[in-house]
């Protein structure tokens, strides 16, 4: 019956005690983010300017539809549809995690380009510490997909033997739940 | 299921954006902006991360963790209000 719980959340448990410890080191990093702005709110507001909120809502846009397609290809195998669709959606998770992270990049030689680095003030320590750590974390997460396409396209995937997708699925979707508070707290509250 | 989720998400990031680029510091609206926040969240967590079909201790760690964490930034940013 589908409204019987499973005991334990999908994929391998270790992931999960991954999951959770990012969540508290990023947790603690927002907080820390918010009590320091909340000593100097000109500063913080002045040079949240220079910031390109249309930047920061297209990497959201990008990380939620990768999610998506992660999900996708999760129901896709689990449901015993087409592997080559649901390798198809992870490429396509790939691609937009990709994309993510060209922007960013772009982003970040803008910054160096106008002269602003981690050492010009607490506001742009934050940003750069935050925005790079989760930039590292989005590196890793691609990495995770293309080893993820890799075995669903050869058939490494079916409805009894997932694990290893489901694990690499959700540590995404916490990249992307990380970004889903990130963007709000540097780039639109002021 | 999994398209709706996408689509609310996605209504709801525009919201924020909408917040951000047009420059908005009212407090009612930002208050708004958390608790969509914290929707996306649960979202993300419960349907994109398949925590609604486990046991409830496992559900509540990111519900916890959203709480805790956004309850914490919006009373530093109500706190600090005055400052500006």
């Amino acid at each position: 019956m589908k409204n019987i719980k499973e005991k334990y959340p999908s994929g391998d448990f270790a992931v999960w005690i991954v999951i959770y410890i990012e969540l508290l080191t990023f947790g603690a990093l927002f907080v820390s983010y918010a009590y320091s702005r909340s000593q100097d709110v000109k500063l913080f507001n002045e040079s949240q300017l220079l910031l390109d909120t249309r930047l920061g809502f297209i990497n959201t846009l990008l990380l939620i539809s990768a999610s998506f397609f992660v999900v996708k290809a999760v129901e896709y195998i689990k449901s015993e549809k087409s592997k080559e669709i649901a390798s198809k959606f992870i490429l396509g998770a790939i691609f937009l995690g990709s994309l993510f992270l060209l922007i960013k990049i772009s982003e970040f030689a803008g910054k160096y380009a106008q002269g602003v680095n981690l050492s010009t003030n607490t506001f742009f320590m934050f940003y750069f510490v935050l925005t790079i750590f989760h930039f590292l974390h989005v590196v890793l997460g691609v990495i995770i997909l293309f080893n993820l396409y890799k075995k669903t396209k050869i058939g490494g995937y079916t409805k009894d033997s997932h694990i290893g997708l489901e694990s690499g699925a959700n540590y995404w979707h916490m990249v992307d739940l990380l970004w889903i508070v990130l963007f709000p707290l540097i780039y639109v509250m002021r | 299921m999994s398209f709706k989720i996408w689509f609310i998400l996605s209504i709801l990031t525009v919201f924020a954006f909408l917040i951000g680029y047009l420059k908005v510091t009212n407090i009612l609206l930002i208050s708004l902006l958390l608790i969509s926040t914290f929707l996306k969240g649960q979202l993300i967590a419960d349907y994109f991360m398949g925590l609604k079909e486990v046991s409830i201790k496992y559900r509540v760690i990111p519900t916890f963790w959203l709480i805790v964490v956004l309850g914490l930034i919006a009373f530093f940013y109500y706190t600090s209000k005055g400052v500006s």
